[in-house]
């Protein structure tokens, strides 16, 4: 990877260089910030909360921090990949047969899915915590799931119908002629020809998911069941001005999402600029 | 004659309608395909959707009490001095978020879209995309410690240049800007990309010619990028508007929306009015706090069709 430009770029270029040079440094500042306290003992911190300091109290710091968030980050993560998975699973069904089939009902059925678009999430707070009450869901993994994955569904069915109409329609008529059934066409053609997409909208939701507070903040209150945000928000409110410990939790917080992007950032861009997120 | 003609139009509306339950039952899987999906849907955003508005019209606090008052709990929203208070502030903010933060990005892809070399677009890109993959939570915890009065980071600032300490997040005059200022420099990795994808994909046909034309790069931008990323531009908007009406997660972590509401949002008010600190003293009201989710969602859809005329009018400009 290279960022720096030579002589000759420079010289053309430099004011864009100059500017996202800049930027990158103020965006990156917290970070950092975040970083460097995450080495600090409490005495280290009180003399010199900017500096570097030595010795790290790295195994002191991340181990505490570890013993904290290690339960909610697998509850975090287990949360979303079921939701992620399921949303991805059932919405791509739906888009397929939204964006490649006719049938009756199918506009009606679509218009009602538009209709979602339009109704924002604060309006169905409070009511949707009160049907978790209701269905006995509160304080089960279930009461973020199933809402997750419906949550998940509208914008998914949008951007993927967009996507699978834009798919070469001879490939998958050429397999239909030759035997193959909807389903076998949907899961060994369609979704295999979609992975940027399904990459894409899947880092989008994984995102959402594992930043959510609200919901979570609303619907859990076992211990044993809270996410990652909670957690990182007790520890946060805990007091004591631990915040080398606090800052290391962080960092730990934050690493499975930066270790997924990275990992799969090409198809995630590829998804991002294949034109059929814009709604 | 007519006679006849009816009879065969109710031999064909007969076959249509013979036709149509034969279409369904050919369809049958489909539906069933559909079904999973829709029902998910059904339960937790239509019917959610649909009992907001009928519990707008009773007082309900989740136990005995559930009584219907009609339209009360919207009368006394409306006329609630702190749901006035977090209207102003939640104006103001959104007013700032379509400056900056609205611009921003747009900057950002073209900085990144003009440079000459490929590699170097692939890997600004990159670090501009990877804050946006630190978890939101984690980023105003961060500024939590940055606002901290003591030891935070920028009262050690504020002394490094001689200036007084501030006590931030606790300041009724110091607490906007200091929320508006968390999301410094404002380049939104998401959003830059979006951008960016749209600017990648204006033809080369178009940007040779205005070369030929001799217009400058300033010229291009206003002439030929700003219209071709209208799209954009618009979707993120109407995202902003959205957002900004009905959030209230990062105020709810960093200040819950004092110190004395200078930084209370619609939302967060509603979300005290159903689970806050002060709902737990037994003043919890589902119903009023219904009351406001429809208030705001009015208020969404307002801005939204606003939004989406601006767009119309602007291409019967351009088409003049």
């Amino acid at each position: 990877m290279t960022i720096l430009p030579t002589w000759k770029q420079l010289r053309s270029d430099w004011m864009l260089y100059l500017f996202l040079i800049v930027v990158t440094i103020i965006t990156f500042a917290p970070l950092i910030l975040m970083l460097n306290v995450s080495t600090k003992n409490s005495a280290q911190f009180a003399v010199n909360p900017l500096g570097i300091t030595r010795p790290f109290h790295l195994q002191t710091n991340y181990g505490f921090a570890m013993k904290i968030i290690w339960r909610p980050a697998l509850n975090t993560i287990f949360v979303a990949g079921t939701s992620i998975v399921f949303s991805i699973f059932l919405s791509s069904l739906a888009a397929y047969i939204f964006a490649l089939f006719e049938f009756p009902g199918r506009d009606i059925l679509f218009w009602g899915l538009t209709i979602l678009l339009m109704v924002p999430t604060i309006l169905t707070l409070v009511p949707r915590y009160l049907i978790i009450v209701d269905l006995k869901l509160i304080n089960t993994y279930w009461a973020l799931i199933l809402p997750y994955i419906a949550q998940r569904q509208v914008f998914n069915i949008f951007v993927m119908r967009t996507f699978f109409r834009g798919l070469p329609k001879e490939v998958l008529e050429s397999a239909r002629l030759e035997g193959a059934n909807n389903f076998r066409i949907y899961w060994s053609m369609v979704l295999p020809m979609s992975k940027p997409i399904i990459a894409t909208l899947s880092l989008l939701g994984l995102l959402v998911i594992w930043n959510d507070f609200v919901w979570p903040l609303v619907t859990l209150d076992n211990p044993d069941l809270r996410t990652l945000t909670l957690a990182l928000y007790q520890l946060a409110s805990s007091g004591g001005a631990q915040w080398g410990i606090m800052m290391a939790g962080y960092v730990l917080a934050s690493l499975p999402l930066l270790i997924l992007f990275i990992i799969f950032t090409k198809p995630f861009i590829e998804g991002m600029t294949s034109g059929a997120i814009k709604l | 004659m007519t006679a006849g003609a009816s009879a065969q139009q109710l031999h064909k509306k007969r076959v249509a309608r013979k036709s149509l339950w034969i279409r369904i039952w050919r369809a049958r899987y489909l539906y069933l395909f559909l079904l999973p999906s829709i029902s998910l849907l059904l339960v937790f955003v239509y019917w959610p959707a649909i009992q907001a508005f009928y519990r707008s019209f009773f007082i309900y606090d989740g136990y005995s009490i559930n009584r219907f008052v009609g339209l009360n709990q919207y009368k006394f929203v409306l006329a609630d001095p702190e749901f006035h208070i977090s209207l102003k502030n939640m104006a103001i903010f959104l007013a700032f978020e379509l400056t900056l933060p609205l611009f921003g990005p747009i900057i950002a892809a073209e900085a990144i879209y003009n440079l000459h070399n490929r590699q170097h677009q692939a890997s600004w890109r990159f670090m501009l995309i990877v804050p946006a993959i630190i978890p939101a939570l984690v980023l105003l915890l961060i500024w939590q410690y940055i606002y901290h009065p003591i030891g935070g980071a920028a009262n050690i600032m504020m002394k490094g240049l001689g200036l007084p300490t501030q006590t931030w997040l606790a300041n009724p005059t110091l607490v906007k800007p200091a929320l508006m200022f968390t999301g410094v420099p404002w380049v939104g990795g998401i959003w830059m990309l979006v951008y960016l994808a749209g600017l990648l994909g204006i033809p080369t046909e178009v940007i040779d010619a205005s070369i030929v034309d001799g217009a400058s790069r300033l010229r291009r931008f206003f002439s030929i990028d700003l219209p071709l990323l209208w799209g954009q531009i618009k979707l993120t908007m109407i995202l902003i508007i959205i957002y900004q009406i009905q959030g209230f997660f990062g105020i709810l972590v960093l200040t819950d929306g004092g110190p004395i509401n200078a930084s209370l949002v619609p939302g967060l008010y509603l979300y005290h009015q159903a689970f806050g600190a002060r709902a737990s003293e037994g003043a919890k009201d589902f119903g009023k706090a219904s009351a406001v989710g429809v208030i705001l969602f009015i208020v969404i859809l307002v801005f939204s069709l606003a939004v989406e005329r601006l767009k119309r009018s602007d291409d019967e400009g351009f088409s003049q």
